[in-house]
């Protein structure tokens, strides 16, 4: 190749011609999140023009929400000083994009960190392929909107519903799973009671089944205490489209029903 | 339950039920029980974890984690910026909390992230229990 016998900026010139004609978005920022750089890729992948990204932070050109995970997989990338591999989302024109991200510190020559590089890969019809149940319909129904939407055909009605029925279904599981931890987290304490009872002391706990069981325990109850959080979300985000699409009613009707803000319902709604 | 011609009533009704549901299995757990925001702040906390940690639900509301650990163990929340990053979705591990008569008790933490409607992280369920004591 002509560069390894030429110069310095010789090898720069090749360097941006590969990054600027790179079919994956790439990036620079400066620690504080200023970007340095963007190709033609991330432009075209960010729907906006090169001017509103490069010398601007995260959150002075995307919604808070998302800037904080960049931000935050930026900060564990130089906090480690390691590449690190995350997965990120961009809302474009009502459009949600996923894109697994690969971040480098950028670090001068003695050593210090000066930012970050980062390099993505559009995922997102694996993560659509990926979700399941009501999930699929909500996410995909919600790209494409703007504000009120258009009033669904009988069609579409009855596929909101039966949504909504998975949605609840969703819940009445994620219920039942959670009771069944909360049992054994109440078993577990009795259990430990009465082991200290018998005078059973530290290192019969710790290396026996019940100190075992209690680590089990508690990732079950985190997951059961997750799974029904998201599911009544879906099923929140599902009633309120239903009853904006098949019922017809406002942001605000649906607000004052449900107890919540008119701006909370369009948030969700537009999620 | 309900049937597609006449979800809204029965759905609300159901809704308010679940949240009330999980909200009492939270507030009644024998186990403690935290919610962080993205910020890892503190935004609920059952009987169970204020009991152990000493302070009631108000104090705790809007502090950070790292605020209830001694200086030394600041870097014990890396696992936990991971998981709000999105780089890892739960962890475990062991946490020396200071609590509010400022004696420290290790407690024994499984943390999990919860996601939105959208898959993007929406906060954390941070699950403990105090370690044995000998």
């Amino acid at each position: 190749m002509s560069w390894v016998a030429g110069t310095h900026s010789d090898f720069s010139a090749l360097l941006c011609d590969a990054l600027s004609g790179s079919p994956l978005p790439i990036f620079f920022k400066r620690t504080d999140g200023t970007y340095l750089y963007v190709n033609d890729a991330y432009i075209a992948a960010a729907g906006l023009e090169r001017d509103h990204i490069v010398g601007h932070t995260d959150y002075e050109i995307y919604p808070s929400e998302t800037s904080k995970l960049y931000r935050a997989n930026d900060a564990l990338t130089m906090e480690r000083r390691a590449p690190l591999q995350a997965e990120e989302f961009l809302q474009v024109n009502d459009q949600l994009r996923w894109f697994s991200v690969v971040k480098f510190p950028l670090c001068d020559s003695r050593g210090g960190v000066q930012g970050t590089f980062g390099l993505s890969i559009e995922i997102t019809d694996k993560v659509w392929s990926c979700k399941a149940g009501p999930q699929v319909a909500f996410d995909r129904n919600q790209t494409g909107r703007r504000d009120e939407p258009p009033a669904n055909t009988d069609e579409e009605s009855r596929a909101s519903d039966h949504a909504l029925l998975d949605a609840i279904e969703a819940v009445k599981e994620a219920e039942k799973a959670l009771r069944v931890a909360m049992e054994q987290t109440t078993k577990s304490a009795q259990d430990a009671a009465a082991q200290s009872i018998e005078g059973k002391g530290l290192p019969d706990l710790v290396e026996g089944d019940l100190w075992r069981r209690g680590s089990e325990i508690r990732e079950q109850a985190a997951s059961a205490i997750a799974q029904y959080e998201h599911a009544l979300m879906i099923l929140r985000l599902t009633m309120i489209r239903g009853l904006v699409d098949d019922h017809g009613m406002t942001f605000a009707e649906v607000g004052r029903r449900m107890g919540i803000s008119r701006q909370l319902v369009a948030r969700l709604y537009k999620s | 339950m309900s049937t597609p011609g006449d979800l809204p009533e029965d759905v609300e009704a159901f809704l308010r039920r679940a949240d009330g549901a999980l909200a009492e299995l939270v507030e009644s757990a024998q186990i403690g029980i935290a919610y962080l925001t993205l910020e890892c702040r503190f935004s609920r906390a059952n009987d169970r974890f204020c009991q152990l940690t000493g302070f009631d639900e108000a104090e705790l509301m809007g502090s950070e984690l790292s605020a209830l650990l001694p200086p030394e163990d600041a870097g014990a929340c890396s696992d936990l910026h991971q998981l709000v990053g999105g780089s890892i979705s739960d962890y475990s591990t062991a946490y020396r909390f200071v609590r509010k008569d400022r004696s420290i008790l290790e407690l024994q933490a499984s943390a999990k992230l919860v996601r939105g409607t959208t898959q993007a992280p929406a906060f954390v369920v941070l699950v403990v229990e105090a370690s044995p004591t000998p």
